[in-house]
């Protein structure tokens, strides 16, 4: 492999991560290869010396999605740092996938299922309204309980949410660890 | 060398070679290649990983003679966590080779080793 086929295979793994990042680190190379060229090195030794793009590119790439979903928390964010981390293994995705669908798919019905306590019984309190004003008062104590029950809720899941996130986001980290050590990277 | 093993060493490598005096990429590709196999893109990930959690500043100088370079400068938050390093590389050495000499030495003496 010549100099150019190396940087060329590296970016061309790096495309998915940040402009400035993927600059960044083929500038050091370069300079690595120009500073080799100096000192008499031939481009083949310094290509061998260097180990494969592939290998480079797979370890910079797990570690900065999650990096970068640690820094940046969004759901896009930690799709993506769970895909390039599957991509270390097949088995492991099969592992974790369901791992992390389940607390997304709690997640997701107590968000919805939080409104539906605050909602109903405001259009229940109207119906008695309109039919028998009487009740009123009394009707307005009955609706609190559901309604502060949902609110709970919501605060409650997002704490949850948060939780998960972080604890998601260890998981994948202590997991990248093993998955390296077995494959003796 | 197993390679999990060699990874953590030459994080301990390129915080020390840069305790007190700022270095350039290749050269610390060099200095570590020369007392161990090392694949310098392995180096390359960890200087970026350092800087990256801002344990190395860096800057670029522009040289006459020769493509510019740029160097990796060890902060205050990089030098606690090569101390922290070092102090576990200490104990976890010294242990290794406590255990190495008393596991040569019983073989000398001729006891039977068994259990």
């Amino acid at each position: 492999m010549t100099k150019q086929e190396f940087l060329t295979k590296l970016e061309g793994f790096l495309r998915k991560i940040p402009k400035e990042e993927r600059y960044e680190i083929l500038r050091d190379y370069q300079e690595h290869f120009k500073l080799a060229e100096v000192n008499g090195e031939t481009e083949k030794e310094t290509v061998e010396s260097l180990g494969s793009p592939k290998a480079i590119a797979k370890d910079l790439s797990a570690d900065f999605y999650i990096t970068y979903a640690k820094e940046n928390r969004s759901i896009s964010n930690i799709s993506r740092a769970i895909f390039e981390y599957s991509a270390l293994g097949l088995f492991n995705m099969c592992v974790t996938i369901p791992l992390i669908i389940i607390p997304f798919s709690i997640i997701f019905s107590l968000y919805l299922a939080a409104p539906c306590l605050i909602i109903f019984p405001i259009l229940i309190w109207f119906k008695v309204f309109l039919n028998a004003g009487s009740d009123l008062v009394a009707g307005i104590f009955n609706i609190m309980i559901p309604i502060s029950i949902g609110v709970l809720v919501i605060i409650g899941t997002t704490y949850f949410a948060r939780w998960s996130y972080i604890l998601i986001l260890r998981y994948l980290q202590m997991n990248i660890q093993i998955v390296k050590r077995v494959r003796g990277e | 060398m197993n390679v999990q093993f060699k990874k953590g060493v030459l994080t301990l490598c390129v915080l020390v070679l840069t305790a007190h005096k700022d270095r350039y990429g290749y050269e610390l590709v060099n200095e570590i290649s020369d007392k161990f196999v090392i694949s310098g893109g392995a180096v390359y990930s960890l200087l970026q990983r350092l800087t990256k959690v801002e344990y190395f500043s860096t800057y670029i100088i522009e040289s006459q003679e020769g493509p510019a370079r740029k160097y990796y400068h060890l902060t205050d938050k990089g030098k606690a966590f090569m101390e922290e390093q070092l102090e576990e590389w200490k104990s976890f050495s010294e242990g290794v080779y406590r255990i190495i000499k008393e596991g040569l030495e019983n073989d000398e003496t001729g006891i039977p080793n068994e259990t």
